[in-house]
């Protein structure tokens, strides 16, 4: 329901400003926060990381044969080749 | 032949009013915007079709309406009414959201913050048009560009204007490129458009799963009302970045928030019933919403050419509009402009920290004023 009460007057009753006022200091104060707290979280990880060090997950190192180097290396020529063939064809 | 005649005064034909016709008409203009626009489909289009469903003329004496206590209708409503939808959308958001953008720039969620003024002044200017509190509290949450918290807050505060507020909130959001681009260009110079952003560093995993559990703590102790809707991003956060719940991440961020999209969508579409939706105070609702919008994308520029008065590494102040939530659209406008002035300027990744900043930051704007309005 539209209130009767219309203008600066209603904006005093409703206490417009102190709401805004407050509204915008608690919203700037929680985000501050969580910017200060991401701020430090990597110094802090470093910390927590001394006694309870980060697994890092090992990826093994794929096994080439090497007598499949000359096919590889003809592919990716051949794959090339075509690559920039086809890109003069376009152009 | 009378019951006949008595069945045809019941059909919809005898009872629709001039404005159900033009709420069906709406309903279909957000249908056709929708398709051929793409303009938000996954809300408009739904919204579209429950207006269409709720402007047809209810029978007396039968619970079809979704404000007829009973009706099927009305059990769907539930959700809006209650203010349980948005939570569980914020549960699928959190699911879906990378915030590494803005662990690894913490000053850019102060743009989330400046841009949440929109919501506060548009509660000045609902105040001065002559509505209650409870009344411009929940207009002014537009201005949080976010449609679950606009629909959460006006559940809470003013359950009669949800339609209106629910309608203007995603209306605009689907308009934040037209909206946003020309109040950045005009608050902006070119060099100011051209400064270019420090690539965003490496987050850690530990970092990512922290976060949610940190932020939650946070913005609840400060702002207890925003625990529903901030509690529910973290925890959809937390079971994306645990890398232990992967199924139950990819339910969240996937069935379960389209299975509630449907729902909120089609529910608020049936509460736009002529009779209770077009009223003068809807008018003045959609004239705050555009208000507020623009008055967000203003404070979040404004605020990041403030900060720039004190820093040595200067921030893009375009970023500063992608303070209001409507994530990613703001962040995409960002990167369209910033684009459009220098080809080689990539900014969507660095908007995306004020972007999933003013989620957070507009989810505690209507913790504080649900626990400010509180009788």
């Amino acid at each position: 329901m539209v209130d009767p009460q219309t203008g600066l007057q209603n904006i005093t009753a409703g206490q417009g400003l102190a709401i805004t006022a407050v509204g915008m200091t608690i919203v700037f104060a929680a985000l501050s926060m969580i910017s200060l707290f991401i701020a430090r979280l990597p110094g802090l990880l470093r910390l927590v990381a001394v006694v309870f060090p980060e697994a890092v997950a090992a990826t093994p190192r794929p096994k080439v044969e090497t007598d499949e180097l000359p096919a590889i290396a003809a592919a990716a020529a051949a794959a090339y080749h075509v690559t920039r063939g086809a890109g003069v064809e376009r152009a | 032949m009378g019951v006949l005649l008595e069945f045809l005064e019941t059909t919809g034909f005898a009872t629709m009013t001039l404005g159900n016709v033009l709420m069906i008409v709406i309903g279909l203009l957000f249908i056709t915007l929708a398709i051929t626009k793409h303009y938000e489909p996954l809300l408009l289009l739904p919204i579209g079709f429950g207006a269409i469903v709720g402007n047809i003329p209810s029978i007396p004496g039968m619970a079809l309406s979704v404000y007829d206590e009973g009706s099927v209708l009305n059990y769907l409503y539930f959700g809006v009414g209650q203010g349980i939808y948005p939570p569980l959308i914020f549960l699928g958001i959190g699911a879906m959201t990378d915030f590494s953008a803005m662990l690894s720039s913490p000053r850019l969620v102060l743009l989330g913050a400046a841009a949440q003024m929109g919501i506060f002044l548009t509660l000045i200017g609902a105040l001065y048009m002559g509505f209650t509190p409870e009344e411009a509290g929940a207009i002014g949450i537009i201005g949080g560009a976010d449609g679950p918290t606009a629909i959460f807050l006006s559940a809470k505060l003013a359950p009669h204007l949800i339609g209106a507020i629910a309608v203007a909130a995603y209306s605009y959001m689907a308009l934040v490129p037209v909206i946003q681009p020309p109040i950045m260009k005009l608050l902006t110079t070119h060099k100011e458009r051209l400064i270019r952003m420090p690539p965003p560093r490496q987050v850690s995993s530990r970092e990512r799963i922290v976060f949610p559990i940190a932020a939650f703590l946070i913005a609840a102790l400060i702002a207890p009302g925003s625990l529903a809707l901030v509690g529910m991003l973290m925890f959809g956060n937390l079971l994306k970045e645990s890398g232990v719940t992967d199924r139950l991440a990819d339910t969240a961020r996937h069935a379960f928030i389209d299975i509630v999209t449907v729902l909120l969508g089609f529910s608020v579409g049936a509460s736009t019933q002529a009779q209770t939706f077009l009223t003068p105070q809807s008018l003045s609702i959609f004239g705050l919403g555009a208000l507020s919008f623009a008055i967000a994308t203003a404070g979040g520029v404004l605020f990041a050419k403030f900060l720039n008065l004190f820093t040595r590494n200067k921030i893009n102040p375009l970023l500063g509009a992608a303070g209001v939530s409507a994530v990613p659209d703001s962040a995409r406008v960002v990167q369209m402009v910033g684009h459009a002035e220098d080809p080689h300027n990539h900014l969507l990744m660095h908007a995306m920290a004020p972007n999933v900043a003013g989620v957070i930051g507009s989810a505690i704007c209507a913790g504080i004023l649900w626990s400010v309005m509180v009788k």
